[in-house]
Protein backbone atom coordinates (compact mmCIF):
# COMPACT_ATOMS: atom_id res chain seq x y z
CA UNK A 1 0.00 0.00 0.00
CA UNK A 2 1.56 3.93 -0.83
CA UNK A 3 -0.20 6.97 0.50
CA UNK A 4 -1.15 9.18 -1.76
CA UNK A 5 -1.58 13.11 -1.80
CA UNK A 6 -4.97 13.78 -2.61
CA UNK A 7 -4.36 17.36 -3.13
CA UNK A 8 -1.86 16.88 -5.40
CA UNK A 9 -3.72 14.34 -7.47
CA UNK A 10 -6.52 17.13 -7.56
CA UNK A 11 -4.52 20.00 -8.65
CA UNK A 12 -2.92 17.87 -11.43
CA UNK A 13 -6.16 16.51 -12.57
CA UNK A 14 -7.83 20.31 -12.84
CA UNK A 15 -4.44 21.07 -14.08
CA UNK A 16 -4.60 18.97 -17.16
CA UNK A 17 -8.50 18.67 -17.71
CA UNK A 18 -8.82 15.70 -16.83
CA UNK A 19 -12.22 14.21 -15.30
CA UNK A 20 -12.80 12.37 -12.32
CA UNK A 21 -14.82 9.78 -15.25
CA UNK A 22 -11.50 9.83 -17.39
CA UNK A 23 -9.16 8.56 -13.99
CA UNK A 24 -11.71 6.52 -12.92
CA UNK A 25 -12.02 4.46 -15.65
CA UNK A 26 -8.60 4.19 -16.62
CA UNK A 27 -7.75 2.73 -13.16
CA UNK A 28 -10.80 0.87 -13.49
CA UNK A 29 -12.46 2.04 -10.31
CA UNK A 30 -15.88 4.39 -9.30
CA UNK A 31 -15.81 7.88 -9.25
CA UNK A 32 -16.68 7.60 -6.30
CA UNK A 33 -13.59 6.52 -4.98
CA UNK A 34 -11.34 8.88 -7.18
CA UNK A 35 -13.29 11.54 -5.31
CA UNK A 36 -12.33 9.64 -1.29
CA UNK A 37 -8.61 9.71 -2.87
CA UNK A 38 -8.40 13.21 -3.72
CA UNK A 39 -10.72 14.63 -0.43
CA UNK A 40 -8.09 12.05 1.56
CA UNK A 41 -10.72 10.08 2.77
CA UNK A 42 -8.77 6.65 1.19
CA UNK A 43 -4.88 8.06 2.27
CA UNK A 44 -3.55 4.90 0.82
CA UNK A 45 -4.07 2.84 -2.06
CA UNK A 46 -2.44 -0.35 -3.71
CA UNK A 47 0.65 -0.30 -5.82
CA UNK A 48 -0.74 -1.20 -9.08
CA UNK A 49 -4.11 1.45 -8.78
CA UNK A 50 -1.44 4.10 -8.06
CA UNK A 51 0.92 3.52 -11.17
CA UNK A 52 -2.23 3.38 -13.49
CA UNK A 53 -3.96 6.50 -11.61
CA UNK A 54 0.20 7.79 -12.57
CA UNK A 55 0.04 6.83 -16.20
CA UNK A 56 -3.94 8.05 -16.17
CA UNK A 57 -2.46 12.01 -15.19
CA UNK A 58 0.45 11.64 -17.49
CA UNK A 59 2.82 11.87 -14.41
CA UNK A 60 5.57 9.45 -12.55
CA UNK A 61 3.97 7.89 -9.48
CA UNK A 62 6.15 9.69 -6.98
CA UNK A 63 4.68 12.89 -8.07
CA UNK A 64 1.38 11.72 -6.76
CA UNK A 65 3.07 10.46 -3.66
CA UNK A 66 2.73 12.02 -0.33
CA UNK A 67 6.36 13.35 0.60
CA UNK A 68 8.21 12.67 3.64
CA UNK A 69 8.62 15.91 5.70
CA UNK A 70 11.89 14.17 7.48
CA UNK A 71 14.65 15.03 4.71
CA UNK A 72 14.02 18.58 4.35
CA UNK A 73 14.06 19.20 7.98
CA UNK A 74 17.45 19.09 9.56
CA UNK A 75 18.92 15.83 11.01
CA UNK A 76 17.55 14.71 14.13
CA UNK A 77 19.69 15.03 17.27
CA UNK A 78 21.35 11.59 18.15
CA UNK A 79 23.54 13.47 20.80
CA UNK A 80 22.26 15.62 23.57
CA UNK A 81 22.68 19.45 22.98
CA UNK A 82 22.99 19.62 18.93
CA UNK A 83 19.41 19.99 18.77
CA UNK A 84 19.25 23.54 19.99
CA UNK A 85 22.35 24.77 17.16
CA UNK A 86 20.96 22.45 14.89
CA UNK A 87 17.70 24.66 14.74
CA UNK A 88 19.56 28.17 14.93
CA UNK A 89 21.70 27.24 11.98
CA UNK A 90 18.31 26.07 10.15
CA UNK A 91 16.46 28.96 10.67
CA UNK A 92 18.13 30.60 7.81
CA UNK A 93 17.77 27.43 5.31
CA UNK A 94 14.03 27.20 5.77
CA UNK A 95 14.02 31.44 5.38
CA UNK A 96 16.08 30.55 2.17
CA UNK A 97 13.67 27.30 1.40
CA UNK A 98 10.54 29.94 1.73
CA UNK A 99 12.07 32.38 -0.96
CA UNK A 100 12.77 29.67 -2.98
CA UNK A 101 9.28 28.33 -2.42
CA UNK A 102 7.79 31.74 -3.16
CA UNK A 103 9.58 32.24 -6.54
CA UNK A 104 8.26 28.84 -7.86
CA UNK A 105 4.83 29.68 -6.86
CA UNK A 106 4.81 32.61 -8.93
CA UNK A 107 6.79 31.19 -11.42
CA UNK A 108 4.88 27.90 -11.59
CA UNK A 109 1.23 30.37 -11.30
CA UNK A 110 2.35 32.40 -14.00
CA UNK A 111 3.01 29.69 -16.13
CA UNK A 112 -0.37 28.08 -15.75
CA UNK A 113 -2.04 31.79 -16.44
CA UNK A 114 -0.03 31.55 -19.85
CA UNK A 115 -0.83 27.69 -20.52
CA UNK A 116 -4.81 29.00 -19.90
CA UNK A 117 -4.31 31.85 -22.07
CA UNK A 118 -2.51 29.81 -24.43
CA UNK A 119 -5.13 27.44 -24.64
CA UNK A 120 -8.24 29.37 -24.74
CA UNK A 121 -6.55 30.91 -27.94
CA UNK A 122 -5.66 28.09 -29.43
CA UNK A 123 -9.14 26.36 -29.11
CA UNK A 124 -11.15 29.81 -29.82
CA UNK A 125 -12.64 30.32 -26.70
CA UNK A 126 -15.12 27.52 -27.46
CA UNK A 127 -13.23 24.91 -25.60
CA UNK A 128 -16.85 22.70 -25.26
CA UNK A 129 -16.80 22.11 -29.00
CA UNK A 130 -12.76 21.18 -29.22
CA UNK A 131 -13.31 18.55 -26.44
CA UNK A 132 -16.13 16.57 -27.87
CA UNK A 133 -14.95 13.41 -29.43
CA UNK A 134 -17.53 11.98 -31.32
CA UNK A 135 -17.20 7.93 -32.71
CA UNK A 136 -19.39 6.06 -35.30
CA UNK A 137 -19.56 2.48 -35.45
CA UNK A 138 -19.86 0.12 -38.90
CA UNK A 139 -21.14 -3.47 -38.21
CA UNK A 140 -21.13 -6.39 -41.06
CA UNK A 141 -25.25 -6.82 -41.85
CA UNK A 142 -24.26 -10.68 -41.50
CA UNK A 143 -21.50 -12.79 -39.49
CA UNK A 144 -21.71 -16.38 -39.55
CA UNK A 145 -21.46 -18.82 -37.07
CA UNK A 146 -16.97 -19.38 -36.41
CA UNK A 147 -16.20 -16.71 -38.28
CA UNK A 148 -14.24 -13.45 -37.35
CA UNK A 149 -15.71 -10.22 -37.95
CA UNK A 150 -14.15 -6.83 -37.53
CA UNK A 151 -16.19 -3.77 -36.25
CA UNK A 152 -14.74 -0.07 -37.26
CA UNK A 153 -15.08 2.42 -34.82
CA UNK A 154 -14.42 5.61 -36.55
CA UNK A 155 -13.31 8.17 -34.12
CA UNK A 156 -13.99 11.88 -35.17
CA UNK A 157 -11.64 14.68 -35.51
CA UNK A 158 -10.57 15.79 -31.94
CA UNK A 159 -8.83 18.82 -33.74
CA UNK A 160 -5.51 18.02 -31.69
CA UNK A 161 -3.85 14.88 -30.98
CA UNK A 162 -5.54 13.31 -27.97
CA UNK A 163 -6.54 10.06 -26.05
CA UNK A 164 -9.50 8.55 -25.70
CA UNK A 165 -11.16 5.85 -23.95
CA UNK A 166 -13.57 3.76 -26.02
CA UNK A 167 -16.14 1.57 -23.77
CA UNK A 168 -18.00 -1.27 -25.98
CA UNK A 169 -20.37 -3.35 -24.58
CA UNK A 170 -20.55 -6.48 -26.91
CA UNK A 171 -23.17 -9.77 -27.19
CA UNK A 172 -21.34 -11.83 -23.87
CA UNK A 173 -20.55 -15.00 -26.46
CA UNK A 174 -18.56 -12.96 -28.89
CA UNK A 175 -14.38 -12.92 -28.37
CA UNK A 176 -12.25 -10.41 -28.99
CA UNK A 177 -9.90 -11.96 -31.30
CA UNK A 178 -7.51 -8.47 -31.80
CA UNK A 179 -7.84 -5.04 -32.53
CA UNK A 180 -6.11 -2.27 -34.84
CA UNK A 181 -3.77 0.37 -34.57
CA UNK A 182 -1.95 -0.34 -31.04
CA UNK A 183 -4.01 0.70 -28.06
CA UNK A 184 -3.83 -0.09 -24.88
CA UNK A 185 -6.44 -3.08 -23.60
CA UNK A 186 -8.09 -1.71 -20.18
CA UNK A 187 -10.76 -4.88 -20.10
CA UNK A 188 -11.12 -7.72 -22.64
CA UNK A 189 -13.94 -9.54 -20.51
CA UNK A 190 -17.10 -10.72 -21.55
CA UNK A 191 -19.63 -8.41 -22.61
CA UNK A 192 -17.04 -5.51 -22.14
CA UNK A 193 -14.38 -4.12 -24.85
CA UNK A 194 -12.65 -1.06 -23.34
CA UNK A 195 -9.25 0.52 -24.30
CA UNK A 196 -7.38 3.36 -24.18
CA UNK A 197 -6.84 4.85 -28.25
CA UNK A 198 -4.45 7.46 -29.19
CA UNK A 199 -6.09 9.52 -31.78
CA UNK A 200 -4.45 12.12 -34.06
CA UNK A 201 -5.07 15.07 -35.45
CA UNK A 202 -7.95 14.13 -38.28
CA UNK A 203 -9.35 11.35 -36.42
CA UNK A 204 -8.81 7.57 -36.40
CA UNK A 205 -10.56 4.11 -37.82
CA UNK A 206 -9.89 1.98 -34.46
CA UNK A 207 -10.82 -1.83 -35.79
CA UNK A 208 -11.73 -4.19 -33.30
CA UNK A 209 -11.60 -7.94 -34.19
CA UNK A 210 -14.51 -10.75 -32.56
CA UNK A 211 -15.21 -14.22 -32.73
CA UNK A 212 -18.41 -15.85 -33.37
CA UNK A 213 -18.78 -18.79 -31.59
CA UNK A 214 -19.38 -22.11 -33.76
CA UNK A 215 -22.80 -23.41 -32.47
CA UNK A 216 -24.33 -19.80 -32.85
CA UNK A 217 -27.88 -19.93 -34.04
CA UNK A 218 -28.54 -18.31 -37.51
CA UNK A 219 -30.74 -15.84 -36.97
CA UNK A 220 -29.77 -14.49 -33.64
CA UNK A 221 -29.17 -10.60 -33.29
CA UNK A 222 -25.96 -9.48 -31.86
CA UNK A 223 -26.58 -5.97 -29.86
CA UNK A 224 -23.53 -3.46 -29.56
CA UNK A 225 -23.42 -0.11 -27.55
CA UNK A 226 -20.90 1.63 -26.30
CA UNK A 227 -19.57 5.22 -25.25
CA UNK A 228 -16.38 7.12 -25.76
CA UNK A 229 -14.73 9.56 -23.23
CA UNK A 230 -12.26 11.82 -24.02
CA UNK A 231 -9.74 13.77 -21.91
CA UNK A 232 -11.96 17.11 -21.67
CA UNK A 233 -14.09 18.25 -19.11
CA UNK A 234 -17.48 16.81 -19.83
CA UNK A 235 -18.48 14.70 -17.32
CA UNK A 236 -20.20 11.53 -19.44
CA UNK A 237 -19.04 9.38 -21.81
CA UNK A 238 -20.52 10.26 -25.36
CA UNK A 239 -22.59 7.44 -26.90
CA UNK A 240 -20.85 5.86 -30.00
CA UNK A 241 -23.39 6.21 -32.97
CA UNK A 242 -23.84 4.50 -36.06
CA UNK A 243 -24.59 0.24 -36.31
CA UNK A 244 -25.93 -1.40 -33.26
CA UNK A 245 -27.15 -4.61 -34.57
CA UNK A 246 -26.13 -7.16 -36.89
CA UNK A 247 -27.58 -10.86 -37.63
CA UNK A 248 -25.60 -14.16 -37.50
CA UNK A 249 -26.37 -15.74 -40.80
CA UNK A 250 -24.93 -17.61 -43.83
CA UNK A 251 -23.03 -14.71 -45.31
CA UNK A 252 -20.00 -13.23 -45.31
CA UNK A 253 -18.48 -10.22 -43.23
CA UNK A 254 -17.35 -8.29 -46.56
CA UNK A 255 -20.56 -9.28 -48.26
CA UNK A 256 -22.36 -6.00 -47.52
CA UNK A 257 -25.90 -6.68 -49.62
CA UNK A 258 -25.96 -9.41 -48.94
CA UNK A 259 -26.20 -11.40 -52.28
CA UNK A 260 -23.73 -14.22 -52.09
CA UNK A 261 -21.71 -12.53 -54.44
CA UNK A 262 -18.49 -10.75 -53.10
CA UNK A 263 -18.62 -7.97 -56.15
CA UNK A 264 -14.96 -5.81 -57.21
CA UNK A 265 -16.22 -2.92 -54.42
CA UNK A 266 -16.89 -5.11 -51.65
CA UNK A 267 -13.05 -6.30 -52.22
CA UNK A 268 -11.62 -3.33 -52.38
CA UNK A 269 -13.05 -2.05 -49.63
CA UNK A 270 -12.29 -4.83 -47.40
CA UNK A 271 -8.49 -4.67 -48.58
CA UNK A 272 -8.57 -1.11 -48.18
CA UNK A 273 -9.95 -0.91 -44.31
CA UNK A 274 -8.58 -4.18 -43.12
CA UNK A 275 -5.51 -5.00 -44.78
CA UNK A 276 -3.25 -3.44 -42.05
CA UNK A 277 -4.95 -5.74 -39.07
CA UNK A 278 -2.78 -8.52 -38.82
CA UNK A 279 -5.58 -10.83 -37.20
CA UNK A 280 -7.69 -10.47 -40.40
CA UNK A 281 -5.02 -11.22 -42.79
CA UNK A 282 -6.46 -15.50 -43.41
CA UNK A 283 -9.63 -14.00 -43.57
CA UNK A 284 -8.48 -11.40 -46.28
CA UNK A 285 -7.24 -14.63 -48.42
CA UNK A 286 -10.37 -16.30 -48.48
CA UNK A 287 -12.34 -12.92 -49.33
CA UNK A 288 -9.92 -13.00 -52.12
CA UNK A 289 -11.02 -16.21 -53.36
CA UNK A 290 -14.15 -16.36 -52.96
CA UNK A 291 -14.01 -12.30 -54.73
CA UNK A 292 -12.11 -14.96 -57.68
CA UNK A 293 -14.80 -17.16 -58.01
CA UNK A 294 -17.82 -15.07 -58.09
CA UNK A 295 -20.28 -16.60 -56.27
CA UNK A 296 -19.77 -18.23 -52.40
CA UNK A 297 -22.24 -21.03 -50.65
CA UNK A 298 -21.89 -21.46 -46.46
CA UNK A 299 -21.38 -24.81 -45.97
CA UNK A 300 -23.25 -25.40 -42.51
CA UNK A 301 -21.87 -28.48 -41.18
CA UNK A 302 -18.35 -27.86 -42.62
CA UNK A 303 -18.68 -24.03 -40.92
CA UNK A 304 -16.62 -22.26 -44.25
CA UNK A 305 -17.75 -20.85 -47.19
CA UNK A 306 -16.50 -22.22 -50.53
CA UNK A 307 -16.76 -20.26 -53.77
CA UNK A 308 -19.22 -21.27 -56.74
CA UNK A 309 -18.29 -20.05 -60.30
CA UNK A 310 -21.43 -20.13 -62.54
CA UNK A 311 -21.77 -22.21 -65.73
CA UNK A 312 -18.42 -23.81 -67.16
CA UNK A 313 -15.15 -22.70 -66.15
CA UNK A 314 -11.85 -22.12 -68.04
CA UNK A 315 -9.42 -22.71 -65.27
CA UNK A 316 -5.47 -21.70 -65.20
CA UNK A 317 -3.88 -24.94 -65.79
CA UNK B 1 -34.49 25.23 -77.80
CA UNK B 2 -34.57 25.45 -73.81
CA UNK B 3 -34.94 21.67 -73.67
CA UNK B 4 -32.27 21.17 -76.13
CA UNK B 5 -30.13 24.01 -74.28
CA UNK B 6 -30.71 21.85 -71.21
CA UNK B 7 -29.57 18.99 -72.88
CA UNK B 8 -27.05 20.32 -74.29
CA UNK B 9 -25.36 21.85 -71.36
CA UNK B 10 -26.33 18.50 -69.24
CA UNK B 11 -23.60 16.65 -71.92
CA UNK B 12 -21.46 19.18 -71.26
CA UNK B 13 -21.40 18.62 -67.24
CA UNK B 14 -21.33 15.16 -68.01
CA UNK B 15 -18.09 15.11 -70.42
CA UNK B 16 -16.72 17.32 -67.66
CA UNK B 17 -16.99 15.30 -64.79
CA UNK B 18 -15.88 12.16 -66.76
CA UNK B 19 -12.85 13.83 -68.00
CA UNK B 20 -12.15 15.30 -64.38
CA UNK B 21 -12.45 11.74 -62.83
CA UNK B 22 -9.90 10.01 -65.44
CA UNK B 23 -7.24 12.84 -65.12
CA UNK B 24 -7.49 12.13 -61.30
CA UNK B 25 -7.80 8.60 -61.48
CA UNK B 26 -4.54 8.81 -63.78
CA UNK B 27 -2.82 11.30 -61.29
CA UNK B 28 -2.92 7.96 -58.89
CA UNK B 29 -2.23 5.06 -61.45
CA UNK B 30 -0.68 4.57 -64.71
CA UNK B 31 -1.38 1.34 -67.42
CA UNK B 32 -0.49 0.19 -70.20
CA UNK B 33 -0.58 -3.01 -71.84
CA UNK B 34 1.24 -4.48 -75.24
CA UNK B 35 -0.20 -7.52 -77.07
CA UNK B 36 3.19 -9.93 -78.15
CA UNK B 37 3.14 -11.78 -81.58
CA UNK B 38 4.03 -15.04 -79.24
CA UNK B 39 0.63 -14.67 -77.50
CA UNK B 40 2.30 -13.51 -74.41
CA UNK B 41 0.33 -10.21 -73.33
CA UNK B 42 2.08 -8.05 -70.88
CA UNK B 43 0.34 -5.58 -68.73
CA UNK B 44 2.29 -2.45 -66.54
CA UNK B 45 0.81 -0.78 -63.35
CA UNK B 46 2.85 2.12 -62.25
CA UNK B 47 1.17 2.96 -58.48
CA UNK B 48 1.65 6.43 -57.93
CA UNK B 49 -0.38 6.54 -54.68
CA UNK B 50 0.96 5.45 -51.77
CA UNK B 51 -2.38 5.05 -50.11
CA UNK B 52 -3.16 2.45 -52.09
CA UNK B 53 -3.10 -1.04 -50.87
CA UNK B 54 -4.91 -2.98 -53.65
CA UNK B 55 -5.75 -2.91 -57.12
CA UNK B 56 -8.39 -5.07 -59.36
CA UNK B 57 -6.68 -5.91 -63.01
CA UNK B 58 -9.23 -6.55 -65.74
CA UNK B 59 -8.27 -8.03 -69.01
CA UNK B 60 -10.92 -8.56 -72.08
CA UNK B 61 -9.34 -11.25 -74.66
CA UNK B 62 -11.22 -12.89 -77.50
CA UNK B 63 -13.53 -15.65 -76.36
CA UNK B 64 -12.11 -18.46 -78.13
CA UNK B 65 -8.40 -17.93 -76.84
CA UNK B 66 -7.27 -20.15 -74.15
CA UNK B 67 -4.86 -19.33 -70.71
CA UNK B 68 -1.27 -20.92 -70.91
CA UNK B 69 0.36 -19.25 -67.78
CA UNK B 70 0.31 -16.10 -65.81
CA UNK B 71 2.22 -14.37 -63.55
CA UNK B 72 0.90 -13.50 -60.98
CA UNK B 73 -1.62 -16.52 -60.61
CA UNK B 74 -4.88 -14.96 -62.68
CA UNK B 75 -7.61 -14.98 -60.13
CA UNK B 76 -10.32 -15.45 -62.45
CA UNK B 77 -10.97 -16.39 -66.10
CA UNK B 78 -14.54 -16.34 -67.77
CA UNK B 79 -15.62 -15.36 -70.95
CA UNK B 80 -12.53 -14.12 -71.96
CA UNK B 81 -12.34 -11.95 -69.07
CA UNK B 82 -9.05 -12.16 -66.65
CA UNK B 83 -8.87 -10.83 -63.61
CA UNK B 84 -5.83 -10.44 -60.78
CA UNK B 85 -5.89 -9.12 -57.54
CA UNK B 86 -3.02 -6.97 -56.49
CA UNK B 87 -1.36 -5.89 -53.52
CA UNK B 88 0.30 -3.38 -53.63
CA UNK B 89 2.64 -3.42 -50.62
CA UNK B 90 4.36 -0.34 -51.15
CA UNK B 91 5.43 -0.95 -54.58
CA UNK B 92 5.14 1.23 -57.03
CA UNK B 93 5.21 -0.96 -59.82
CA UNK B 94 3.66 -4.41 -60.81
CA UNK B 95 3.72 -6.25 -64.06
CA UNK B 96 1.86 -8.84 -64.98
CA UNK B 97 2.48 -11.25 -67.84
CA UNK B 98 -0.13 -13.94 -69.18
CA UNK B 99 1.09 -16.69 -72.07
CA UNK B 100 -1.91 -17.01 -74.05
CA UNK B 101 -2.44 -20.46 -76.90
CA UNK B 102 -2.24 -18.13 -79.58
CA UNK B 103 -1.65 -14.27 -80.46
CA UNK B 104 -4.07 -11.73 -80.35
CA UNK B 105 -3.88 -8.05 -81.36
CA UNK B 106 -3.68 -5.05 -79.39
CA UNK B 107 -6.91 -3.63 -80.61
CA UNK B 108 -8.52 -7.11 -79.44
CA UNK B 109 -6.69 -6.73 -75.68
CA UNK B 110 -9.28 -4.56 -73.25
CA UNK B 111 -7.29 -4.02 -70.02
CA UNK B 112 -8.49 -1.71 -67.06
CA UNK B 113 -7.78 -1.25 -63.36
CA UNK B 114 -10.10 -0.84 -60.60
CA UNK B 115 -9.04 1.01 -56.91
CA UNK B 116 -9.89 2.48 -54.21
CA UNK B 117 -8.83 5.96 -53.12
CA UNK B 118 -8.72 5.88 -49.14
CA UNK B 119 -11.50 7.93 -47.71
CA UNK B 120 -13.55 8.06 -50.47
CA UNK B 121 -16.24 5.91 -51.29
CA UNK B 122 -16.50 4.23 -54.67
CA UNK B 123 -13.85 3.03 -57.17
CA UNK B 124 -11.54 4.73 -59.76
CA UNK B 125 -11.17 2.62 -63.10
CA UNK B 126 -8.27 4.00 -65.47
CA UNK B 127 -7.96 2.11 -68.73
CA UNK B 128 -4.55 0.67 -70.34
CA UNK B 129 -2.47 2.89 -72.93
CA UNK B 130 -0.99 0.51 -75.42
CA UNK B 131 2.78 0.60 -75.89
Amino acid sequence: MLRIDGRRIRAIREQKGLTQLYLASYVGVTTDTISRWENRKYPTIKRENAQKLAEALEVELEEILEREEEPTVPEPDHEGGESTRSSEASTPKLQLQWVKKGQVLVIGLLFVVIMVVLLYLGTGGKKEDVELVTATRTLPSYVAPGSLFPVVVEIGDPGHGTSVIVKETIPRSLTVAGYYPEASPLTLEKGAAHWIVSVPHGGLKFIYVLKVPDKTKMGKKLRFSGEIISKGARNTGVPIEGDVLTLVGPYHWADKDANSIIDDQEMLDAYDTFSQVEVLKPELDELEALWAKGKYKWAIRRMLFFGQQEGKDEGEK
Amino acid sequence: MKGKNRLFLNCVVVFFLLQTSAVWASQRVDLWCKALSDGRILIDVAIKDPEIKGLIVKATIPQKRRLISSIPKVRHFKDGVLKWFVETRGRNEVKIEAHLDSAISDEELHVEAMFKVPGKTGLMTIEAKTR
